[in-house]
């Protein structure tokens, strides 16, 4: 069978058979090998990441895998004849931990899930517990549900002030990113205060969490800091060097990305629009038309306050999205994480996990400031990278 | 117009005192859970052995609740070689081998104003060729090996080379651990180390005072 998806964002073959994932969709459908070959993002779904340049003077200018300009390791092949940038390969392979689900038990697996992306390590644990609950008709109580989305959103505005703060380094705006880095410090502090772990390792279970969390005290303190966080906010909206800096950098269309990123570039794409534990809330995507580093600056930020409004708003929520779980060959499980969307399919027998592709949004987002950043200037790349919230440690290598 | 850099300094100061005076916060299950109870308790990593955590293996997953609860103390690392002529200044090297991320973050947030690692001389520096120290971090990765080794090579003497969290140290749940292939000066354990244990470690291994 052949099919059209809007956007085909992933891609895996079992036992001769081709499968795709479409944006949104529930459920991975069957197609023909040939319609593979044909996906356009094939490439960074394969690992392969931007493409090289010939010409007289030009040459590879080489950043990484070890710098401390990037937080993770990663070599990026700048080609130039000098200063501007004609195309950029990445090797995000240095660091390739090549994570092996299959054969393990579910437990051991939600281990290792947790810590596959510590920085949005909720989002993925919850995403796998999710998929169990799903399989095995589990249903985590309507507190322990409605405290999942406040962890998620709180995970989400931390991850959101991270980037705001690498990019304000990165544009030489350094009050600014001290100010938002001890916002984030701040919100690590109460995590670890209400929830035992800085980073909410150990909180989640499959069929529920693990401790108890006040969270009375969580919301009043995430309303306090991004309070702190407009006050920057309206500082840097009207520093005219700072968004001088950010506009007409890295240029992305919404083909080639997830989250913020995809939103910047003008599309009205959430998951959270589609995912049944945000069903009754008057949810909508933020976007911006541009595809700049600005518009996905003022996605990110905006994205802040929405947060904070979900917090504030959800209580217990009942979840009856258990049996409107998709039910097929592979269905599809995904979360809107604060980089992206990220989907998983998974299959279990007697107990352990016996197939699973996980697709990531920076798998994605990493080719679309490759992409994007040619005909930029070698002094564009830290900002206009850390403008896609990528993190390495979720492009490949899970088996 | 309000002028926003004036705002960030009427906050006023946030730095700690530490390692003068106490900790004022600590990520509770990234310290060395301590026994409470003889219940039976099956650890994801096999680190409880007579009662006790290896400070290698622990995950700080808090699957041991029943039994164990977080030390809340900042000792979750070991010394194995102090090394003199350090007290003035300390450059950190990072060096990513495997890492989910979250060693990363941690490791620079020493550097954030609630830390400021700054006023104990403690800095982050972008290349080992200017580093007094080297903190490794992460599981085995075949091809970050010869640049971690590079780097190792590269830094300066004397130098502490340090193994972090416990993927560095042990390989976690996630894989293989650094212990064969480099010798450390200063591990530091936790699933990630707190920024206290990270600060009060470092300050130790080149002999100042806590
Ligand atoms: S916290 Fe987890 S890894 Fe550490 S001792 Fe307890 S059960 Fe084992
Ligand atoms: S030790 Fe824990 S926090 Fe550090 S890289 Fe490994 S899984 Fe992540």
């Amino acid at each position: 069978m052949n099919v059209e998806f809007p956007i085909v964002t992933g891609y895996f073959e079992r036992k001769d058979r081709s499968y795709i994932l479409g944006e949104g969709s529930s459920n991975a459908v069957e197609v023909d090998h040939d319609f593979i070959d044909k996906i356009p993002l094939k490439k960074p779904l394969d690992g392969v990441f931007g493409h090289s340049s010939e010409g007289d003077n030009v040459f590879a200018f080489n950043y990484g895998p070890s710098t401390g300009g990037f937080m993770e390791s990663l070599d990026l092949k700048i080609f130039t004849y000098g200063e501007r940038i004609l195309s950029v390969e990445a090797f995000p392979d240095f660091k390739r931990r090549d994570i092996t689900l299959k054969g393990k038990s579910l437990r051991d697996a939600f281990f290792i899930i947790e810590r596959f992306n510590g920085f949005h390590s909720f989002s993925y644990s919850t995403l796998f517990s999710r998929a169990i609950e799903s399989i095995e008709n589990i249903s985590p109580s309507p507190e322990d549900t409605g405290t999942r989305i406040i962890l998620l959103e709180t995970e989400r505005i931390i991850s959101h002030i991270y980037k705001a703060a690498r990019l304000c380094d990165a544009a030489s705006q350094n009050i600014a990113s001290y100010w938002l880095l001890s916002l984030r410090e701040k919100l690590l502090r109460i995590l670890g205060e209400v929830a035992g772990h800085r980073y909410l390792f150990g909180v989640n279970r499959i069929g529920g969490l693990n401790r108890r969390i006040d969270v009375e005290k969580l919301r009043k303190d995430v309303e306090s800091v991004v309070q702190e966080f407009r006050v920057i906010m309206k500082g840097l909206y009207s520093a005219r060097i700072f968004i001088d800096r950010l506009e007409n950098t890295c240029i992305t269309d919404a083909k080639n990305t997830r989250g913020p990123a995809l939103r910047a570039a003008g599309r009205s794409f959430d998951y959270r629009t589609l995912d049944p534990y945000y069903g009754d809330m008057d949810f909508k995507p933020i976007t911006e038309r541009d595809g700049d580093s600005l518009a996905r600056f003022l996605v990110f930020t905006a994205e802040v306050d929405a947060s904070l409004d979900i917090i504030k708003n959800t209580k217990s929520v009942s979840m009856e999205d258990v049996s409107k779980d998709p039910k097929s060959d592979f269905p599809i499980y995904s979360v809107e994480t604060p980089s992206g969307d990220a989907q998983l399919t998974l299959k279990l027998e007697s107990g352990v996990i016996a197939d699973a592709y996980l697709r990531t949004p920076s798998m994605l987002n990493l080719d679309a400031f490759c992409s994007g950043i040619k005909g930029n200037v070698k002094t564009d790349v830290p900002f206009a990278f850390e403008s896609f919230g990528i993190w390495i440690s979720e492009i490949g290598g899970i088996q | 117009m309000r002028i926003w850099p004036v705002d960030s300094m009427r906050k006023g100061k946030v730095t700690t005192k530490f390692p003068k005076k106490p900790n004022e916060t600590i990520s509770p299950w990234s310290t060395l859970p301590e026994k409470i109870g003889d219940g039976d308790v099956e650890c994801p990593t096999s680190a409880i052995e007579n009662g006790q955590v290896s400070m290698e293996k622990c995950i700080s997953c808090g699957a041991c609740m029943t039994s164990f609860k977080p030390s809340l103390k900042t000792d979750n690392y070991r010394v194995i070689n102090n090394t003199k002529g350090l007290k003035r200044s300390l450059k950190v090297f990072i060096i990513d081998s495997g890492t989910c991320g979250a060693c990363n973050t941690e490791l620079h947030a020493i550097a954030n104003p609630y830390y400021d690692s700054s006023r104990l001389g403690i800095f982050l520096t972008n290349t080992p060729k200017q580093a007094d120290a080297i903190a490794i971090m992460g599981v085995y990765t075949p091809k970050m090996e010869g640049p971690l080794l590079a780097a190792i090579n590269a830094m300066a003497r004397p130098g502490i080379v340090i193994l972090f969290g416990a993927c560095a140290l042990s390989g976690g749940i996630i894989g293989k651990g650094l212990e064969d292939i480099v010798t450390p000066d200063l591990i530091i354990g936790g699933c990630p180390p707190d920024p206290f244990v990270i600060l009060e470690a470092l300050q130790k291994a080149r002999g100042g005072k806590i």
